[in-house]
């Protein structure tokens, strides 16, 4: 009987080491992947919307997944009301939402770990007019392996990860932001239904 | 004199600061209590001993709302409505979350229970593993042993 109290609990410690070995592996596999010169498939997410904009459209709390964008270019950027750095980069990504609105580009904010109201007052503080949907309980943050905020993703049309910027967006790197969101606009790619 | 009664305002005053700092009341709710029912977002940990940006925002927003007159019950509800059940620092006791109290509470049974049975296993195997005592030789066997030595020295 202990035999098998044993072996139960050998396995069980084993399992928890496989699921976390998998677990680093996903949280690096996205970089690596587009290091690579890869698109990886982007994680799907539902997600209610914060604030409504462009095709995103409300009411609040509706929900929108990233499948309802499929064949348009997103430029996905997790941010929060206490996060310093988010109310540098929130005119920087208005600007690039504003210059690539004619290419068919949504910059969809993903607002985490934040009280609505809160989020409301930033958006409503910088001007931000592009949309932003509410990860409550981190699944999205953590399907992309976001440590933390401010962290861009540039999805392209067939729902694949085309870029990655994990850290502040400074003014300086608008514009190659910017090069890097047209040349994926103007991809033909099929979106993959 | 005045030294004296000046040494014994300040002691009456050390020993009321502590319960004056700890009771940190915005018209009638425990501030700091409220805290301790709750957890910081970002680090996970108790949101009243966590300084983190996130953290500050809830606290703020918590004194915002005990000033407008919620009660404690109603601040607490009105955060979960926002940022989840995660927000509470304890699960509810009900639903799933009960899973949370009840599996520590039925480990710790099912090692008390345990513990007779290994006991009386392991008592079995120490009355197993002590050499039988060697019983005293009886006269017979005496004699017969030394008849037998007798025997062997004379064969010698």
């Amino acid at each position: 009987m202990w035999g098998i109290v044993a072996a139960v609990a050998v396995a069980g410690i084993t399992a928890m080491l496989i699921v976390g070995i998998a677990n680093k592996n996903v949280s690096h596999a996205l970089d690596e992947a587009v290091a690579r010169g890869d698109r990886p498939a982007a994680p799907d997410f539902a997600l209610p919307v914060l604030s409504p904009g462009g095709v995103v459209k409300g009411p609040e709390g509706r929900t929108v997944s990233l499948k309802d964008l499929r064949g348009k270019v997103v430029v996905l950027n997790f941010w929060a009301s206490w996060c310093d750095p988010c109310r540098d980069e929130a005119p920087l990504l208005q600007a690039l939402a504003d210059r690539q609105a004619r290419n068919g580009v949504v910059v969809l904010g993903v607002d985490i770990q934040d009280g609505s109201d809160a989020a409301k007052k930033f958006l409503r503080t910088y001007g931000v007019t592009y949309p932003s949907l509410r990860d409550r309980n981190d699944d999205t943050k953590n399907a992309y392996a976001a440590t933390g905020v401010p962290e861009t993703f540039v999805i392209d049309k067939a729902g694949r990860v085309a870029f990655i910027h994990r850290s502040t967006l400074a003014a300086d790197q608008l514009d190659e932001l910017d090069r890097i969101v047209a040349g994926v606009a103007r991809e033909k790619t099929t979106p993959e239904m | 004199m005045l030294r004296r009664v000046l040494i014994a305002v300040a002691a009456l005053l050390m020993l009321g600061l502590p319960a004056a700092a700890l009771a940190d009341e915005v018209r009638g709710v425990d501030v700091q209590s409220l805290e301790r029912e709750l957890r910081c977002p970002t680090c996970n940990g108790p949101l009243a001993v966590s300084d983190s940006p996130a953290a500050d925002q809830i606290k703020q927003k918590i004194r915002d709302m005990a000033a407008d007159g919620k009660t404690s019950d109603q601040i607490k509800a009105a955060l979960v409505a926002d940022f989840g059940r995660e927000i509470l620092a304890d699960p509810p006791k009900e639903g799933f979350d009960l899973v949370a109290w009840l599996v520590p509470s039925l480990g710790v049974l099912a090692g008390l229970a345990v513990i007779p049975f290994l006991t009386r296993r392991w008592a079995r195997r120490g009355g197993r593993d002590t050499p039988a005592p060697v019983a005293a030789a009886s006269p017979e066997e005496l004699d017969r042993l030394e008849a037998e030595l007798r025997a062997r020295d004379g064969e010698d």
